[in-house]
Protein backbone atom coordinates (compact mmCIF):
# COMPACT_ATOMS: atom_id res chain seq x y z
CA UNK A 1 0.00 0.00 0.00
CA UNK A 2 2.64 2.42 1.11
CA UNK A 3 4.87 1.67 -1.87
CA UNK A 4 1.97 2.32 -4.17
CA UNK A 5 1.29 5.71 -2.68
CA UNK A 6 4.97 6.59 -2.90
CA UNK A 7 5.00 5.61 -6.56
CA UNK A 8 1.87 7.57 -7.26
CA UNK A 9 3.23 10.66 -5.62
CA UNK A 10 6.50 10.24 -7.49
CA UNK A 11 4.53 10.25 -10.72
CA UNK A 12 2.62 13.35 -9.80
CA UNK A 13 5.88 14.91 -8.66
CA UNK A 14 7.29 14.38 -12.13
CA UNK A 15 4.29 16.06 -13.63
CA UNK A 16 4.89 19.05 -11.46
CA UNK A 17 8.57 19.16 -12.32
CA UNK A 18 7.77 21.57 -15.19
CA UNK A 19 6.53 24.07 -12.76
CA UNK A 20 10.02 25.45 -12.15
CA UNK A 21 9.07 28.93 -11.06
CA UNK A 22 6.87 27.61 -8.33
CA UNK A 23 9.72 25.47 -7.11
CA UNK A 24 12.04 28.44 -6.72
CA UNK A 25 9.64 30.41 -4.57
CA UNK A 26 9.14 27.21 -2.67
CA UNK A 27 12.85 27.05 -1.96
CA UNK A 28 12.92 30.65 -0.82
CA UNK A 29 10.05 29.99 1.53
CA UNK A 30 11.79 26.93 2.92
CA UNK A 31 14.92 28.93 3.59
CA UNK A 32 12.93 31.58 5.43
CA UNK A 33 11.24 28.87 7.45
CA UNK A 34 14.62 27.36 8.28
CA UNK A 35 16.04 30.67 9.48
CA UNK A 36 12.92 31.30 11.48
CA UNK A 37 13.14 27.91 13.15
CA UNK A 38 16.79 28.49 14.08
CA UNK A 39 15.83 31.78 15.70
CA UNK A 40 13.04 30.12 17.66
CA UNK A 41 15.34 27.25 18.65
CA UNK A 42 18.05 29.56 19.90
CA UNK A 43 15.62 31.72 21.83
CA UNK A 44 13.83 28.78 23.37
CA UNK A 45 17.20 27.22 24.10
CA UNK A 46 18.19 30.33 25.96
CA UNK A 47 15.03 30.17 28.05
CA UNK A 48 15.69 26.52 28.82
CA UNK A 49 19.25 27.26 29.86
CA UNK A 50 18.22 30.31 31.84
CA UNK A 51 17.79 28.59 35.22
CA UNK A 52 21.30 27.15 35.04
CA UNK A 53 22.83 30.35 33.68
CA UNK A 54 21.09 32.38 36.34
CA UNK A 55 22.37 30.05 39.05
CA UNK A 56 25.95 30.21 37.82
CA UNK A 57 25.92 33.96 37.33
CA UNK A 58 24.28 34.83 40.64
CA UNK A 59 26.26 32.33 42.68
CA UNK A 60 29.53 34.08 41.90
CA UNK A 61 28.35 37.53 42.92
CA UNK A 62 29.77 39.23 45.98
CA UNK A 63 27.45 41.20 48.23
CA UNK A 64 28.50 44.40 46.49
CA UNK A 65 27.61 42.91 43.10
CA UNK A 66 24.22 41.80 44.40
CA UNK A 67 23.39 45.30 45.57
CA UNK A 68 24.76 46.96 42.45
CA UNK A 69 21.90 47.08 39.97
CA UNK A 70 24.29 47.68 37.06
CA UNK A 71 25.60 44.14 37.52
CA UNK A 72 23.07 41.86 35.87
CA UNK A 73 24.81 38.84 34.34
CA UNK A 74 28.56 39.33 34.69
CA UNK A 75 29.79 39.97 38.22
CA UNK A 76 33.08 41.75 38.92
CA UNK A 77 35.12 38.63 39.46
CA UNK A 78 34.17 35.32 40.99
CA UNK A 79 33.36 35.34 44.67
CA UNK A 80 34.09 31.78 45.77
CA UNK A 81 33.19 32.39 49.39
CA UNK A 82 29.52 31.91 48.47
CA UNK A 83 30.23 28.26 47.82
CA UNK A 84 32.02 27.86 51.13
CA UNK A 85 29.08 29.36 53.02
CA UNK A 86 26.62 27.23 51.03
CA UNK A 87 28.75 24.15 51.63
CA UNK A 88 28.66 24.72 55.38
CA UNK A 89 24.97 25.57 55.47
CA UNK A 90 24.12 22.49 53.45
CA UNK A 91 26.19 20.33 55.78
CA UNK A 92 27.41 19.05 52.44
CA UNK A 93 29.61 16.09 53.38
CA UNK A 94 26.79 14.46 55.38
CA UNK A 95 23.83 15.38 53.18
CA UNK A 96 25.63 14.39 49.98
CA UNK A 97 26.14 10.88 51.31
CA UNK A 98 22.47 10.70 52.30
CA UNK A 99 21.38 11.92 48.90
CA UNK A 100 23.49 9.26 47.23
CA UNK A 101 21.95 6.54 49.35
CA UNK A 102 18.42 7.86 48.92
CA UNK A 103 18.74 8.26 45.16
CA UNK A 104 21.01 5.49 43.93
CA UNK A 105 19.55 2.61 45.95
CA UNK A 106 15.95 3.43 44.95
CA UNK A 107 17.13 3.86 41.38
CA UNK A 108 18.60 0.36 41.32
CA UNK A 109 15.48 -0.97 43.00
CA UNK A 110 13.08 0.69 40.58
CA UNK A 111 15.02 -0.35 37.48
CA UNK A 112 15.19 -4.00 38.60
CA UNK A 113 11.70 -4.43 39.99
CA UNK A 114 9.94 -2.49 37.24
CA UNK A 115 11.89 -4.40 34.57
CA UNK A 116 10.89 -7.73 36.11
CA UNK A 117 7.25 -6.87 36.69
CA UNK A 118 6.96 -4.93 33.45
CA UNK A 119 8.24 -7.99 31.62
CA UNK A 120 5.58 -10.14 33.27
CA UNK A 121 2.85 -7.66 32.46
CA UNK A 122 4.01 -6.90 28.95
CA UNK A 123 4.76 -10.42 27.70
CA UNK A 124 2.46 -12.76 29.57
CA UNK A 125 -1.28 -13.03 29.36
CA UNK A 126 -3.07 -14.32 32.39
CA UNK A 127 -6.28 -13.78 34.23
CA UNK A 128 -6.14 -10.40 35.94
CA UNK A 129 -3.37 -8.97 33.81
CA UNK A 130 -5.74 -6.32 32.51
CA UNK A 131 -6.78 -5.49 36.06
CA UNK A 132 -3.16 -5.12 37.11
CA UNK A 133 -2.49 -2.87 34.16
CA UNK A 134 -5.45 -0.72 35.20
CA UNK A 135 -4.09 -0.60 38.75
CA UNK A 136 -0.72 0.59 37.44
CA UNK A 137 -2.49 3.40 35.61
CA UNK A 138 -4.47 4.22 38.74
CA UNK A 139 -1.24 4.46 40.74
CA UNK A 140 -0.05 7.16 38.37
CA UNK A 141 -2.69 9.56 39.56
CA UNK A 142 -2.70 8.94 43.31
CA UNK A 143 -1.47 12.19 44.83
CA UNK A 144 1.39 11.44 47.26
CA UNK A 145 -0.50 13.39 49.94
CA UNK A 146 -3.29 10.87 50.03
CA UNK A 147 -1.08 8.10 51.32
CA UNK A 148 1.80 9.86 53.00
CA UNK A 149 0.30 10.03 56.50
CA UNK A 150 -0.59 6.35 56.54
CA UNK A 151 2.80 5.52 55.06
CA UNK A 152 4.38 7.50 57.86
CA UNK A 153 2.50 5.57 60.50
CA UNK A 154 3.32 2.30 58.73
CA UNK A 155 7.02 3.13 58.62
CA UNK A 156 7.10 4.36 62.19
CA UNK A 157 5.50 1.09 63.29
CA UNK A 158 8.24 -0.75 61.42
CA UNK A 159 10.76 1.64 63.02
CA UNK A 160 12.01 2.73 59.61
CA UNK A 161 11.81 6.45 60.29
CA UNK A 162 15.24 8.12 60.06
CA UNK A 163 16.65 5.25 58.02
CA UNK A 164 17.05 4.79 54.27
CA UNK A 165 14.51 1.96 54.27
CA UNK A 166 11.35 3.99 53.46
CA UNK A 167 13.00 5.01 50.21
CA UNK A 168 14.71 1.75 49.35
CA UNK A 169 12.26 -1.04 50.20
CA UNK A 170 9.20 0.26 48.29
CA UNK A 171 11.47 0.96 45.32
CA UNK A 172 12.54 -2.68 45.18
CA UNK A 173 8.86 -3.61 44.89
CA UNK A 174 8.12 -1.29 41.99
CA UNK A 175 6.70 1.50 44.11
CA UNK A 176 8.42 4.62 45.33
CA UNK A 177 8.59 7.88 43.46
CA UNK A 178 6.65 7.52 40.16
CA UNK A 179 7.14 3.78 40.23
CA UNK A 180 3.95 3.37 38.22
CA UNK A 181 5.36 5.44 35.37
CA UNK A 182 8.47 3.28 35.23
CA UNK A 183 6.30 0.19 35.31
CA UNK A 184 4.38 1.57 32.35
CA UNK A 185 7.56 2.33 30.39
CA UNK A 186 8.84 -1.24 30.80
CA UNK A 187 5.46 -2.82 30.12
CA UNK A 188 5.07 -0.89 26.88
CA UNK A 189 8.64 -1.62 25.89
CA UNK A 190 8.38 -5.38 26.34
CA UNK A 191 4.98 -5.42 24.66
CA UNK A 192 6.57 -3.88 21.60
CA UNK A 193 9.24 -6.56 21.13
CA UNK A 194 8.51 -9.21 18.48
CA UNK A 195 6.95 -12.41 19.77
CA UNK A 196 9.43 -14.69 17.98
CA UNK A 197 12.20 -13.54 20.29
CA UNK A 198 11.36 -15.54 23.36
CA UNK A 199 9.71 -18.34 21.40
CA UNK A 200 13.00 -19.02 19.66
CA UNK A 201 14.84 -19.10 22.94
CA UNK A 202 12.12 -21.30 24.41
CA UNK A 203 12.47 -23.84 21.65
CA UNK A 204 16.18 -23.92 22.40
CA UNK A 205 15.15 -25.06 25.86
CA UNK A 206 15.81 -21.94 27.89
CA UNK A 207 13.68 -21.43 31.00
CA UNK A 208 11.71 -18.28 31.76
CA UNK A 209 14.38 -16.74 33.95
CA UNK A 210 17.10 -17.45 31.43
CA UNK A 211 15.06 -15.96 28.60
CA UNK A 212 14.49 -12.88 30.70
CA UNK A 213 18.11 -12.48 31.76
CA UNK A 214 19.90 -13.39 28.54
CA UNK A 215 17.48 -12.33 25.81
CA UNK A 216 15.13 -9.70 27.16
CA UNK A 217 17.17 -7.70 29.61
CA UNK A 218 20.01 -6.94 27.18
CA UNK A 219 17.42 -5.71 24.68
CA UNK A 220 15.84 -3.53 27.33
CA UNK A 221 18.95 -1.42 27.83
CA UNK A 222 17.43 1.77 26.38
CA UNK A 223 14.37 1.44 28.60
CA UNK A 224 16.57 0.71 31.61
CA UNK A 225 18.65 3.76 30.86
CA UNK A 226 15.64 6.06 30.60
CA UNK A 227 14.12 4.73 33.82
CA UNK A 228 17.47 4.91 35.65
CA UNK A 229 18.00 8.49 34.59
CA UNK A 230 14.55 9.71 35.58
CA UNK A 231 14.51 7.70 38.78
CA UNK A 232 17.87 9.11 39.82
CA UNK A 233 16.91 12.69 39.05
CA UNK A 234 13.49 12.54 40.72
CA UNK A 235 14.67 10.70 43.80
CA UNK A 236 17.61 13.04 44.16
CA UNK A 237 15.43 16.12 43.91
CA UNK A 238 12.51 14.89 46.00
CA UNK A 239 12.22 16.66 49.28
CA UNK A 240 8.59 15.87 49.95
CA UNK A 241 8.92 12.26 51.07
CA UNK A 242 12.26 12.97 52.68
CA UNK A 243 10.77 15.77 54.76
CA UNK A 244 8.38 13.22 56.25
CA UNK A 245 10.50 10.13 56.66
CA UNK A 246 13.75 11.56 57.97
CA UNK A 247 13.89 14.35 60.48
CA UNK A 248 17.26 14.07 62.20
CA UNK A 249 19.85 16.45 60.68
CA UNK A 250 22.41 13.72 60.07
CA UNK A 251 19.94 11.71 57.95
CA UNK A 252 18.72 14.57 55.75
CA UNK A 253 19.43 14.54 52.02
CA UNK A 254 20.61 17.62 50.12
CA UNK A 255 17.14 18.52 48.85
CA UNK A 256 15.62 18.77 52.35
CA UNK A 257 18.60 20.68 53.65
CA UNK A 258 18.31 23.12 50.75
CA UNK A 259 14.63 23.54 51.58
CA UNK A 260 15.37 24.33 55.21
CA UNK A 261 18.15 26.66 54.13
CA UNK A 262 15.61 28.44 51.92
CA UNK A 263 13.23 28.57 54.86
CA UNK A 264 15.86 30.19 57.09
CA UNK A 265 16.66 32.66 54.35
CA UNK A 266 13.02 33.60 53.76
CA UNK A 267 12.29 33.99 57.47
CA UNK A 268 14.99 36.64 57.59
CA UNK A 269 17.37 34.48 59.57
CA UNK A 270 19.88 34.61 56.78
CA UNK A 271 22.20 37.26 58.14
CA UNK A 272 23.76 35.34 60.99
CA UNK A 273 24.23 32.30 58.73
CA UNK A 274 25.77 34.45 56.00
CA UNK A 275 22.94 33.65 53.57
CA UNK A 276 22.04 35.86 50.65
CA UNK A 277 20.69 35.37 47.13
CA UNK A 278 24.12 34.47 45.82
CA UNK A 279 24.66 31.85 48.51
CA UNK A 280 21.23 30.35 47.80
CA UNK A 281 22.19 29.97 44.14
CA UNK A 282 25.54 28.49 45.12
CA UNK A 283 23.59 26.01 47.24
CA UNK A 284 21.37 25.14 44.26
CA UNK A 285 24.48 24.53 42.17
CA UNK A 286 26.03 22.27 44.78
CA UNK A 287 22.81 20.24 44.93
CA UNK A 288 22.35 19.96 41.19
CA UNK A 289 26.03 19.50 40.25
CA UNK A 290 26.16 15.69 40.60
CA UNK A 291 23.02 15.40 38.48
CA UNK A 292 24.47 17.81 35.96
CA UNK A 293 27.55 15.64 35.54
CA UNK A 294 25.43 12.52 35.09
CA UNK A 295 23.24 14.41 32.63
CA UNK A 296 26.17 15.63 30.52
CA UNK A 297 27.52 12.10 30.32
CA UNK A 298 24.19 10.49 29.60
CA UNK A 299 21.97 12.93 27.72
CA UNK A 300 22.80 11.39 24.34
CA UNK A 301 21.56 8.00 25.46
CA UNK A 302 18.51 9.57 27.03
CA UNK A 303 17.09 10.71 23.71
CA UNK A 304 18.05 7.50 21.93
CA UNK A 305 16.57 5.57 24.82
CA UNK A 306 13.27 7.38 24.74
CA UNK A 307 13.09 6.97 20.99
CA UNK A 308 13.56 3.24 21.30
CA UNK A 309 11.50 2.53 24.40
CA UNK A 310 8.23 3.28 22.73
CA UNK A 311 7.46 5.61 25.64
CA UNK A 312 5.04 7.18 23.25
CA UNK A 313 3.85 3.88 21.80
CA UNK A 314 0.13 3.21 21.65
CA UNK B 1 -0.33 -36.55 25.08
CA UNK B 2 0.69 -33.53 23.11
CA UNK B 3 -2.51 -31.81 24.13
CA UNK B 4 -1.77 -32.38 27.81
CA UNK B 5 1.72 -31.05 27.34
CA UNK B 6 0.39 -27.96 25.66
CA UNK B 7 -2.01 -27.44 28.50
CA UNK B 8 0.69 -27.75 31.11
CA UNK B 9 2.94 -25.41 29.16
CA UNK B 10 0.12 -22.91 29.09
CA UNK B 11 -0.29 -23.38 32.83
CA UNK B 12 3.38 -22.94 33.44
CA UNK B 13 3.39 -19.72 31.44
CA UNK B 14 0.55 -18.34 33.50
CA UNK B 15 2.42 -19.15 36.72
CA UNK B 16 5.55 -17.53 35.36
CA UNK B 17 3.59 -14.43 34.45
CA UNK B 18 2.17 -14.23 37.95
CA UNK B 19 5.64 -14.67 39.45
CA UNK B 20 7.15 -11.85 37.42
CA UNK B 21 4.31 -9.46 38.15
CA UNK B 22 4.09 -10.42 41.83
CA UNK B 23 7.09 -8.19 42.56
CA UNK B 24 4.96 -5.20 41.74
CA UNK B 25 1.73 -6.56 43.18
CA UNK B 26 3.30 -7.16 46.61
CA UNK B 27 4.67 -3.64 46.62
CA UNK B 28 1.33 -2.26 45.48
CA UNK B 29 -0.57 -4.04 48.25
CA UNK B 30 1.88 -3.06 50.99
CA UNK B 31 2.93 0.45 50.03
CA UNK B 32 0.00 1.81 48.05
CA UNK B 33 -3.28 -0.01 48.56
CA UNK B 34 -2.90 -0.53 52.31
CA UNK B 35 -1.92 3.12 52.97
CA UNK B 36 -4.73 4.21 50.67
CA UNK B 37 -7.22 2.18 52.70
CA UNK B 38 -5.77 3.48 55.96
CA UNK B 39 -6.10 7.07 54.84
CA UNK B 40 -9.72 6.40 53.86
CA UNK B 41 -10.22 5.04 57.36
CA UNK B 42 -8.50 8.05 58.92
CA UNK B 43 -10.74 10.34 56.90
CA UNK B 44 -13.84 8.68 58.33
CA UNK B 45 -12.74 8.58 61.94
CA UNK B 46 -11.77 11.13 64.54
CA UNK B 47 -8.47 9.96 65.92
CA UNK B 48 -6.09 11.58 68.35
CA UNK B 49 -2.55 12.39 67.25
CA UNK B 50 -1.20 9.67 69.49
CA UNK B 51 -3.40 7.04 67.92
CA UNK B 52 -4.67 8.27 64.57
CA UNK B 53 -5.50 4.85 63.21
CA UNK B 54 -8.03 3.81 65.86
CA UNK B 55 -10.32 6.79 66.12
CA UNK B 56 -14.06 6.80 66.56
CA UNK B 57 -16.03 6.28 63.36
CA UNK B 58 -17.74 9.48 62.27
CA UNK B 59 -18.71 8.63 58.70
CA UNK B 60 -18.62 11.46 56.22
CA UNK B 61 -18.46 14.28 58.79
CA UNK B 62 -15.00 15.42 57.73
CA UNK B 63 -16.04 15.43 54.10
CA UNK B 64 -18.98 17.67 55.00
CA UNK B 65 -16.56 19.99 56.78
CA UNK B 66 -14.40 20.11 53.64
CA UNK B 67 -17.38 20.96 51.45
CA UNK B 68 -18.42 23.85 53.69
CA UNK B 69 -14.88 25.22 54.02
CA UNK B 70 -14.96 28.41 51.95
CA UNK B 71 -11.21 29.04 52.00
CA UNK B 72 -10.56 25.53 50.76
CA UNK B 73 -13.05 25.67 47.90
CA UNK B 74 -11.32 28.85 46.75
CA UNK B 75 -7.92 27.15 46.70
CA UNK B 76 -9.44 24.05 45.17
CA UNK B 77 -11.15 25.74 42.21
CA UNK B 78 -8.10 27.95 41.69
CA UNK B 79 -5.68 25.07 41.50
CA UNK B 80 -7.86 22.88 39.29
CA UNK B 81 -8.30 25.68 36.77
CA UNK B 82 -4.58 26.37 36.89
CA UNK B 83 -3.68 22.74 36.28
CA UNK B 84 -6.16 22.44 33.43
CA UNK B 85 -4.68 25.58 31.90
CA UNK B 86 -1.07 24.50 32.31
CA UNK B 87 -1.33 21.12 30.62
CA UNK B 88 -2.27 22.32 27.11
CA UNK B 89 0.23 25.19 27.26
CA UNK B 90 3.04 22.85 28.25
CA UNK B 91 2.00 20.41 25.55
CA UNK B 92 1.90 23.07 22.82
CA UNK B 93 5.33 24.35 23.77
CA UNK B 94 6.68 20.83 23.93
CA UNK B 95 5.21 20.01 20.52
CA UNK B 96 6.74 23.09 18.90
CA UNK B 97 10.10 22.39 20.50
CA UNK B 98 9.99 18.71 19.53
CA UNK B 99 9.08 19.45 15.89
CA UNK B 100 11.95 21.94 15.66
CA UNK B 101 14.38 19.54 17.33
CA UNK B 102 13.30 16.74 15.02
CA UNK B 103 14.02 18.71 11.84
CA UNK B 104 17.23 18.77 9.86
CA UNK B 105 19.22 21.21 11.92
CA UNK B 106 22.90 21.74 12.53
CA UNK B 107 23.93 20.89 16.07
CA UNK B 108 20.83 18.84 16.79
CA UNK B 109 22.57 17.04 19.65
CA UNK B 110 23.51 20.26 21.41
CA UNK B 111 20.06 21.72 21.05
CA UNK B 112 18.54 18.58 22.48
CA UNK B 113 20.93 18.58 25.41
CA UNK B 114 19.89 22.16 26.15
CA UNK B 115 16.17 21.47 25.90
CA UNK B 116 16.21 18.58 28.36
CA UNK B 117 18.48 20.32 30.82
CA UNK B 118 15.62 21.62 33.02
CA UNK B 119 14.80 17.97 33.83
CA UNK B 120 17.52 18.03 36.46
CA UNK B 121 16.17 21.12 38.18
CA UNK B 122 13.80 20.41 41.04
CA UNK B 123 10.54 22.15 41.88
CA UNK B 124 12.20 23.57 44.96
CA UNK B 125 14.96 25.15 42.89
CA UNK B 126 12.40 26.61 40.51
CA UNK B 127 10.68 28.10 43.54
CA UNK B 128 13.93 29.64 44.76
CA UNK B 129 14.70 30.91 41.26
CA UNK B 130 11.22 32.40 41.06
CA UNK B 131 11.65 34.21 44.34
CA UNK B 132 14.76 35.81 42.87
CA UNK B 133 12.87 36.85 39.76
CA UNK B 134 14.66 34.52 37.36
CA UNK B 135 11.44 33.25 35.82
CA UNK B 136 10.03 36.70 35.31
CA UNK B 137 10.25 37.07 31.55
CA UNK B 138 9.33 40.59 30.64
CA UNK B 139 8.54 39.43 27.09
CA UNK B 140 5.73 37.29 28.35
CA UNK B 141 4.57 39.95 30.74
CA UNK B 142 4.38 42.48 27.93
CA UNK B 143 2.48 40.05 25.76
CA UNK B 144 0.16 39.61 28.71
CA UNK B 145 -0.70 43.29 28.93
CA UNK B 146 -0.79 44.04 25.21
CA UNK B 147 -2.53 40.95 23.91
CA UNK B 148 -5.50 41.64 26.14
CA UNK B 149 -7.77 39.11 24.51
CA UNK B 150 -5.42 36.19 25.11
CA UNK B 151 -4.61 37.28 28.60
CA UNK B 152 -8.31 37.55 29.33
CA UNK B 153 -8.79 33.98 28.22
CA UNK B 154 -5.89 32.36 29.98
CA UNK B 155 -5.33 34.92 32.73
CA UNK B 156 -2.48 37.38 33.40
CA UNK B 157 -1.18 35.03 35.99
CA UNK B 158 -0.47 32.30 33.47
CA UNK B 159 1.75 34.65 31.52
CA UNK B 160 3.76 35.36 34.61
CA UNK B 161 4.27 31.63 35.08
CA UNK B 162 5.20 30.99 31.48
CA UNK B 163 8.89 30.57 32.23
CA UNK B 164 8.16 28.00 34.88
CA UNK B 165 5.85 26.15 32.51
CA UNK B 166 8.57 26.01 29.88
CA UNK B 167 11.04 24.58 32.35
CA UNK B 168 8.56 21.91 33.25
CA UNK B 169 7.99 20.76 29.68
CA UNK B 170 11.15 18.70 29.19
CA UNK B 171 9.55 15.31 29.73
CA UNK B 172 6.76 16.21 27.32
CA UNK B 173 9.36 17.19 24.70
CA UNK B 174 10.88 13.75 25.11
CA UNK B 175 7.48 12.12 24.68
CA UNK B 176 6.81 14.11 21.51
CA UNK B 177 10.26 13.41 20.08
CA UNK B 178 9.70 9.71 20.55
CA UNK B 179 6.33 10.03 18.84
CA UNK B 180 7.73 12.01 15.92
CA UNK B 181 10.34 9.32 15.34
CA UNK B 182 7.61 6.77 14.79
CA UNK B 183 6.11 8.60 11.79
CA UNK B 184 7.36 6.86 8.62
CA UNK B 185 9.58 9.13 6.54
CA UNK B 186 7.94 7.93 3.35
CA UNK B 187 4.83 9.93 4.24
CA UNK B 188 6.80 13.15 4.19
CA UNK B 189 8.69 12.19 1.06
CA UNK B 190 5.46 11.48 -0.74
CA UNK B 191 3.94 14.75 0.40
CA UNK B 192 7.04 16.67 -0.65
CA UNK B 193 6.79 15.16 -4.12
CA UNK B 194 3.28 16.48 -4.29
CA UNK B 195 4.64 19.91 -3.50
CA UNK B 196 3.46 20.16 0.07
CA UNK B 197 5.19 22.80 2.18
CA UNK B 198 6.63 21.89 5.58
CA UNK B 199 3.79 23.91 7.05
CA UNK B 200 1.20 21.77 5.28
CA UNK B 201 3.12 18.64 6.20
CA UNK B 202 2.85 19.59 9.85
CA UNK B 203 -0.93 20.06 9.78
CA UNK B 204 -1.78 17.23 7.41
CA UNK B 205 0.72 14.55 8.44
CA UNK B 206 2.48 15.27 11.71
CA UNK B 207 -0.42 16.44 13.81
CA UNK B 208 -2.97 13.78 12.82
CA UNK B 209 -0.41 10.99 13.17
CA UNK B 210 0.75 11.99 16.60
CA UNK B 211 -2.64 13.07 17.92
CA UNK B 212 -2.62 10.14 20.39
CA UNK B 213 0.73 11.44 21.64
CA UNK B 214 -0.78 14.87 22.14
CA UNK B 215 -3.39 13.24 24.34
CA UNK B 216 -0.70 11.32 26.23
CA UNK B 217 1.27 14.49 26.77
CA UNK B 218 -1.76 16.43 28.00
CA UNK B 219 -2.65 13.63 30.41
CA UNK B 220 0.93 13.41 31.66
CA UNK B 221 1.16 17.19 32.14
CA UNK B 222 -2.20 17.25 33.93
CA UNK B 223 -1.20 14.47 36.31
CA UNK B 224 2.16 16.11 36.87
CA UNK B 225 0.55 19.40 37.73
CA UNK B 226 -2.07 17.81 39.99
CA UNK B 227 0.34 15.66 41.99
CA UNK B 228 3.18 18.13 42.27
CA UNK B 229 3.98 18.69 45.96
CA UNK B 230 4.33 22.42 45.37
CA UNK B 231 0.78 23.08 44.23
CA UNK B 232 -1.74 24.93 46.36
CA UNK B 233 -3.99 22.04 47.30
CA UNK B 234 -0.99 20.00 48.29
CA UNK B 235 0.13 22.92 50.42
CA UNK B 236 -3.32 23.13 52.00
CA UNK B 237 -3.34 19.43 52.85
CA UNK B 238 0.14 19.74 54.26
CA UNK B 239 -0.85 22.70 56.40
CA UNK B 240 -3.90 20.99 57.85
CA UNK B 241 -1.98 17.84 58.70
CA UNK B 242 1.42 19.11 59.79
CA UNK B 243 0.64 22.53 61.19
CA UNK B 244 -2.86 22.01 62.55
CA UNK B 245 -2.42 18.26 63.15
CA UNK B 246 -5.92 17.71 61.82
CA UNK B 247 -5.13 14.37 60.20
CA UNK B 248 -8.70 13.31 59.51
CA UNK B 249 -9.47 16.56 57.77
CA UNK B 250 -6.30 16.35 55.70
CA UNK B 251 -7.10 12.77 54.76
CA UNK B 252 -10.64 13.72 53.75
CA UNK B 253 -9.33 16.52 51.53
CA UNK B 254 -6.72 14.30 49.95
CA UNK B 255 -9.26 11.58 49.21
CA UNK B 256 -11.66 14.00 47.61
CA UNK B 257 -8.81 15.48 45.63
CA UNK B 258 -7.79 12.03 44.44
CA UNK B 259 -11.31 11.26 43.26
CA UNK B 260 -11.59 14.60 41.47
CA UNK B 261 -8.27 13.99 39.68
CA UNK B 262 -9.45 10.52 38.69
CA UNK B 263 -12.67 11.96 37.28
CA UNK B 264 -10.90 14.74 35.37
CA UNK B 265 -8.34 12.37 33.88
CA UNK B 266 -11.08 9.98 32.80
CA UNK B 267 -12.98 12.83 31.14
CA UNK B 268 -9.84 14.04 29.33
CA UNK B 269 -9.12 10.48 28.28
CA UNK B 270 -12.56 9.77 26.86
CA UNK B 271 -12.98 13.13 25.16
CA UNK B 272 -9.42 12.95 23.85
CA UNK B 273 -9.83 9.39 22.60
CA UNK B 274 -12.89 10.43 20.63
CA UNK B 275 -11.02 13.25 18.94
CA UNK B 276 -7.88 11.30 18.15
CA UNK B 277 -9.72 8.22 16.93
CA UNK B 278 -11.79 10.34 14.58
CA UNK B 279 -8.71 11.93 13.11
CA UNK B 280 -7.17 8.53 12.75
CA UNK B 281 -10.05 7.16 10.70
CA UNK B 282 -10.09 10.19 8.43
CA UNK B 283 -6.61 9.41 7.31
Amino acid sequence: MKDLSVKLSKATGMLQENNVGKRYTQKGKNLALKIFSYIVLIELGFIFLLPLLFMVSTSTKSLADLLDSSVVWLPNGVYWDNFVVAYNNLNFAVTLKNSFMMAILPMIGQVLSCAIAGYGLGRYQFRGSKLIFALVLLCLIIPPQTIIISLYSLFSELEWINTYLPFVVPAFFGQGLRGALFMLIFTQFFKGLPKELDEAARIDGAGAIRVFLTVMLPLAKPAMFVVAMFSLVWNWNDNYMASFFVNSPEMRPLSTQLDSMNGTFNMGGGVENGLNEAVMMAGCILVVLPLFIVYILGQRYLVEGVERTGLAGD
Amino acid sequence: MSKRRGYSLERRKVTEGYLFVSVWVIGFLAFTLYPLYMSLKISMTSGKISDILNGEFVGLDHYKRVLTDASFSQVFVDQILKSLMDAPIISIFALIAAVLLNGDIVGKRYFRAVFFAPVIISGLMIRILNSQGAADFSIFQELGSSALLISDIIGEDTFARMGTLLWRSSVEILIFLAGLQSIPRSLYEAAEMDGATPWECFWKITLPTISPIVLLSIIYATIDSFTEPDNQIMGYIRESTITRLDFSYGAAISWMYFLVILLIILIIFYVGRRVTVNEGSQR
